[in-house]
């Protein structure tokens, strides 16, 4: 059974993500972000410049640049899968690159542990928290 | 309330299916922008054998757009996954990412409504698929 989500954040405080803004250009941004990543055992497996590709599909759009990574720690989700076969639903976890003008660039990184609570599996929960910890380590490494 | 909606096709190939799924959302104005084969990638990164699995991430640009104006990090949760994998030697699960459910963990009102929407349309996607 889905539990309330509203309950299961007011039991945790915690929002649906964490960010960083940092200076700098995109790219450099983009790289850096990739790299702390990887130092946490995450591949980027997919990329989505969804900017670009909105204004393939929009006339008349204006969007500063903004980067969808997916990213993925191959065991954590082959474990999350042996738990709740079709967790591939919210796989892999994203992580938004945004420009926001000015030389400043958002990193935001979703945190697992929020969606995880709603499926109310305690084993879920618990390797979503060892997700988010290692995110908060690498947002933390970020400068 | 589930987070996600399914069924399950028997007596046709995997290939077949994906190539189904990707029709029928076509029809509701999704592109699938990503897609992973986690049976591959299992193999290549743990060197373990696993069933039939592949992850499709679907976007729809006009609804894509108008999520991003209300919420600058719905980023985060999207494009919306379609989920198919091999259950049986016969049998092939299609699941569909609920957006109503997932836009919970988002306290945004204009959101709803938008999610909805879509719901509506993955919904179609799992009938016609």
């Amino acid at each position: 059974m889905l539990i309330p989500i509203q309950t299961v954040m007011a039991q945790l405080q915690e929002k649906y993500y964490t960010s960083k803004t940092l200076n700098g250009t995109f790219e450099e941004v983009t790289r850096k972000v990739t790299s702390v990543l990887l130092e946490q055992g995450f591949g980027v497996i997919t990329e989505i410049d969804m900017d670009v590709k909105l204004k393939e599909k929009l006339d008349d759009i204006e969007m500063n640049p903004y980067k969808i990574l997916g990213v993925c720690d191959p065991s954590f989700a082959y474990q999350s899968i042996q738990f709740e076969e079709n967790i591939g639903l919210f796989l892999p976890c994203k992580v938004l690159v945004k420009d926001l003008g000015n030389g400043s660039v958002e990193v935001v990184m979703v945190n697992p542990v929020v969606l995880m609570s709603m499926l109310g599996n305690k084993d879920l929960i618990e390797i979503a928290a060892k997700v988010n910890d290692k995110f908060n380590a690498a947002l933390q490494q970020l400068q | 309330m589930n987070y996600y909606f399914n069924k399950t096709v028997e007596n046709v190939t995997f290939d077949e299916v994906i190539e189904s799924v990707t029709a029928a959302l076509t029809t509701e104005g999704f592109g699938v922008l990503t897609e992973i084969d986690v049976k591959a990638t299992f193999k290549k990164k743990l060197d373990v054998d696993f069933r039939n699995y592949r992850i499709l991430g679907a976007c729809n640009p006009a609804f894509a757009f108008k999520a991003l104006e209300a919420e600058d990090k719905i980023g985060t949760m999207l494009p919306c996954n379609i989920v198919i994998h091999q259950i049986s030697d016969t049998q092939i699960e299609i699941a569909a990412v609920d957006p109503v459910a997932s836009m919970q963990a988002i306290e945004n009102n204009n959101l709803i409504e938008l999610a909805g929407e879509i719901r509506a349309k993955l919904e179609r996607v799992i009938i016609q698929s």
